[in-house]
């Protein structure tokens, strides 16, 4: 699927395999051209891709910035991606709650002003939101609806996008780090890695976090990223029927910096509450404290009735890559010729990335790349197959034609050994890579029971000692040699 | 689709669920055993040092012997054992349990009139404790540290730290060492009183510190475990130890994975199901025993309270 050889030279080369410049990628292979995506790290998606909350949301509040056009339009169109990629998605609905009398005030102004900007909702009353939202909170006064809103699986996103780039002729280059340029009369000539020089006239920075060093490598170096951590908190699927939609409070002052959370489920029914917004110390600075968890909860909580907050399964961080002075996308070409930025692409960018994609193809038009259809361009791809969902009869003949779907490897997520072989077979070579693509390890065990199973299978189908088998990529090694 | 019947169902047939099986059995009641690993024996199956002590067992055994016996037992017994099948649904219709299991021969129907789930527990984890900080490799739970090194013969690591309360981590730490991972220190909540004097013998004779009534509080590293920084949780002070291995072995939490989709009443303070004295839960005619039925430290506690089950099936 994916490859570590550098071609010598591409029409277009994108730096950075998040779910931005998987898009990209995507959106590019519709047309006849060579694309080139490089990535640092052994998979796609990890950069502030992994660290999300997957909400595909309905609006920002934000309007007049590019991020709050492209969400709306963003979440339109996700049901067609979601169907073309075969990924999870369901649309949950957002409730946007009103506790105090305070917030009331403002849930109204809210609501008026979201009616002005087109945007579709409902105004519930206290009683028909107790209906719908049995555990919320008794001093709940009224809620904006907004059926919009959304959840997906960011990674699988990113990783469907890039296996329909790759089925439609991109070379997705993995472990290959973009160390600098050739620019010659201020035009990009070759893109420098760490495994060698590729050719050619087109760059899309689409790195993320690290979108200000690929800038700083061309010389461009006006803008600054303020680097914004977010905390998520997952709580044991069990108490997953707590409530049903997103649930947000009504904030009173407009923080121009983040819509502020929510408490929300993920595409497996896992409640998800969060993310906050902190300072992070730099790009590495992925470490969870117990003040994140306590804001949250402290922040939540009393949306609810009742919450056994105790039921605690996982907790992790996402940095936000943030334009200190916009705090809105960086689209567009720059005053180096053929260097193009999709950059700085703070929340949402998942929900803008398919709109972020058609914006790039018509910059690149613009800046004088032919640009001609491709006659068999395939927009679908089939995520693996699983087990859960089938009746009995489906599953008793799936495992006739394919004895491995009736070895249940991870007993929390039910996910069995053909899956896991098949992640492997699309281009998983980490265990993380395996947990992304197919839930195993995602369970409240948190692979305390099938990790030496999986290592087993992963040696297995790469024909490779247990010793090269690592976690997340080079230095996460399992085992280490003496 | 093939299809079995019997009058009792025991899933998960580790240390407690084939010594349930079994006794039953010899009550004379019908049973079958229903388990998703190729082997019997459950968790204790890595455990070499560790002893299993049952009332009516006169000696303590090792893991190996009880298992050994049990298979024994089993086969004497004519109990019909269906290991590599997961069971992963279970319905209740009309006082008649249907259990679905997967496995290699395609999927199979269980149906019985009591069912004993016996699915035993899972580790307490890194996030379970609320250690905070990143999530690298080299962080374990002890039983999982316990197993690579069984299965692959290879180490885990260079320089380990050891968060226990109870034996079975003594246990891991000793393993470790033997497998030629420098063993730094032993860390644990409690007091070392609770623990085996022998085994902690057997570690300080290897120059090994047992740090009592201390906390691991954060971890650190990106790709791998690079430092853990404990707390006393007497003084409030802080340390930082760098290991690149940290195995947790501070018990467990029932597995719940089978009851909480049939709608068993779960108690949400102690994170297991509600049961009455007898084991049975709030389905009648639904049993939990075992390391699923509470959240254990010791894996003998859990056999011998599953005797209360036999005392209602009399
Ligand atoms: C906590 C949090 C929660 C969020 N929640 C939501 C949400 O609910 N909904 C939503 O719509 N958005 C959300 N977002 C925003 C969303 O995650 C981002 O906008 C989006 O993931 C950005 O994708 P990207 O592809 O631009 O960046 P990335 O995913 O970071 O991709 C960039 C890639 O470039 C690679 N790279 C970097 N430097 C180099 C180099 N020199 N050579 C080669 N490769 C390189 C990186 O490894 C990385 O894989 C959230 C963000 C955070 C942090």
């Amino acid at each position: 699927m994916f490859t570590e050889e550098l071609p010598k030279r591409a029409d277009i080369v994108i730096i950075g395999c998040g779910v931005v410049g998987c898009a990209i990628a995507r959106e590019l292979s519709k047309f006849n051209l060579s694309v080139v995506a490089i990535e640092k790290e052994p998979d796609v998606g990890w950069g502030v891709t992994k660290g999300n909350v997957g909400m595909v949301h309905p609006f920002v509040p934000q309007f007049g910035k590019l991020k709050s056009k492209m969400v709306i339009e963003g979440n339109k169109k996700f049901d067609e991606v979601a169907y073309e990629l075969d990924i999870p998605f369901h649309r949950f609905g957002l409730l946007i709650v009103a506790l105090l009398f305070l917030q009331f005030l403002a849930l109204i102004f809210a609501f008026f002003y979201l009616k002005l900007r087109g945007i579709k909702i409902k105004w519930l009353r206290r009683g028909r939101l107790r209906e719908l939202e049995p555990l919320i909170s008794r001093k709940a006064k009224a809620a904006i609806f907004v059926p919009s809103a959304g959840e997906t699986d960011p990674v699988k996103l990113t990783i469907a996008y890039a296996e329909n780039a790759v089925k439609n002729g991109v070379k997705i280059v993995l472990n290959t780090r973009v160390t600098g340029f050739e620019i010659e009369n201020n035009e990009v000539k070759a893109v420098i890695t760490d495994k060698g020089k590729i050719e050619t006239r087109f760059v899309i920075n689409a790195a993320g976090l690290y979108s200000d060093e690929i800038e700083k490598l061309v010389g461009i170096s006006d803008r600054k990223m303020w680097h914004g951590k977010g905390v998520m908190l997952l709580f044991d699927p069990f108490i997953g029927d707590m409530y049903h939609h997103f649930i947000a409070p009504m904030p009173i002052r407009l923080d121009p910096r983040t819509k502020g959370g929510i408490i929300g489920l993920t595409v497996d029914g896992v409640p998800i509450w969060g993310p906050n917004l902190v300072e992070a110390k730099d790009k590495l600075d992925v470490g969870v404290s117990r003040d994140d968890i306590e804001m949250i909860i402290q922040k939540f909580k009393p949306l609810l009735r009742f919450f056994p907050d105790k039921w605690i399964m996982k907790y992790y961080a996402g940095v936000r890559p943030i334009d200190e002075t916009s705090w809105d996308f960086v689209l567009g070409p720059t005053n180096i010729r053929g260097f193009i930025n999709a950059a700085y692409i703070l929340s949402p960018g998942l929900t803008a990335s398919q709109v972020i994609a058609e914006k790039i193809v018509d910059i690149l038009r613009s800046e004088g790349l032919q640009l001609v259809p491709k006659e068999d361009f395939y927009p679908y791809r089939k995520d693996i197959k699983s087990i859960r969902g089938l009746n009995y009869e489906e599953l008793d003949k799936l495992i006739y034609e394919n004895e491995m779907y009736g070895n249940i490897i991870c007993a929390c997520n039910q996910v069995t050994e053909a899956e896991i072989r098949e992640a492997i077979r699309r281009g998983a070579r980490t265990i993380d890579s395996i947990k992304f693509r197919t839930n195993a390890c995602k369970g409240r065990c948190q692979g305390s029971r099938c990790l030496h199973k999986i290592i087993e299978i992963m040696a297995d189908e790469l024909g490779i000692d247990i010793s090269k088998i690592t976690v997340k990529g080079e230095s996460s090694e399992i085992f280490v040699e003496d | 689709m093939e299809e079995f019947e019997t009058d009792a169902l025991v899933i998960g047939a580790g240390s407690c669920g084939s010594y349930i099986g079994v006794k039953l059995r010899e009550r004379g009641i019908r049973v079958s055993l229903v388990e998703m690993e190729r082997d019997i024996g459950g968790l204790v199956r890595d455990l070499e040092l560790y002893k299993i002590e049952i009332s009516e067992i006169p000696k303590p055994l090792s893991p190996q012997d009880y298992i050994q016996y049990l298979r024994t037992r089993i086969m004497e017994l004519g109990i019909p054992l269906h290991t590599g099948t997961t069971i992963i649904d279970l319905i209740h219709q009309q006082s008649l349990f249907t259990a679905i299991g997967v496995s290699k021969d395609g999927v199979k129907k269980f149906r019985s009139k009591r069912v004993i789930i016996a699915t035993g527990g899972r580790e307490i984890n890194q996030f379970d404790l609320l250690i905070m900080g990143t999530r690298p490799a080299g962080i374990f739970t002890g039983l999982m540290a316990l197993r690579l090194i069984n299965k692959f013969k290879r180490k885990i690591g260079k320089k380990a730290a050891i968060y226990t309360n109870n034996d079975i981590g003594l246990e891991v730490a000793l393993k470790l060492s033997d497998a030629g991972i420098d063993l730094v220190n032993i860390i644990t909540n409690e007091t070392s009183s609770h623990l085996s004097r022998e085994l902690l013998d057997m570690i300080r004779e290897r120059n090994v510190d047992v740090i009592e009534k201390t906390i691991i509080i954060e971890v650190h590293g990106l790709k791998r475990l690079e430092s853990v920084t404990l707390r006393n949780i007497e003084s409030g002070e802080e340390e930082k130890i760098n290991v690149d291995t940290l195995a947790i072995s501070m018990g467990f939490l029932p597995d719940i994975n089978l009851i909480s989709k049939i709608g068993v009443k779960i108690d949400y303070e102690m994170k297991s199901p509600v049961l009455t004295r007898y084991l049975e839960s709030s389905i009648p005619n639904l049993f939990i025993v075992g390391l699923a039925s509470k959240a254990y430290k010791d894996i003998n506690k859990a056999i011998n309270d599953s005797k209360r089950l036999l005392l209602s099936l009399m």
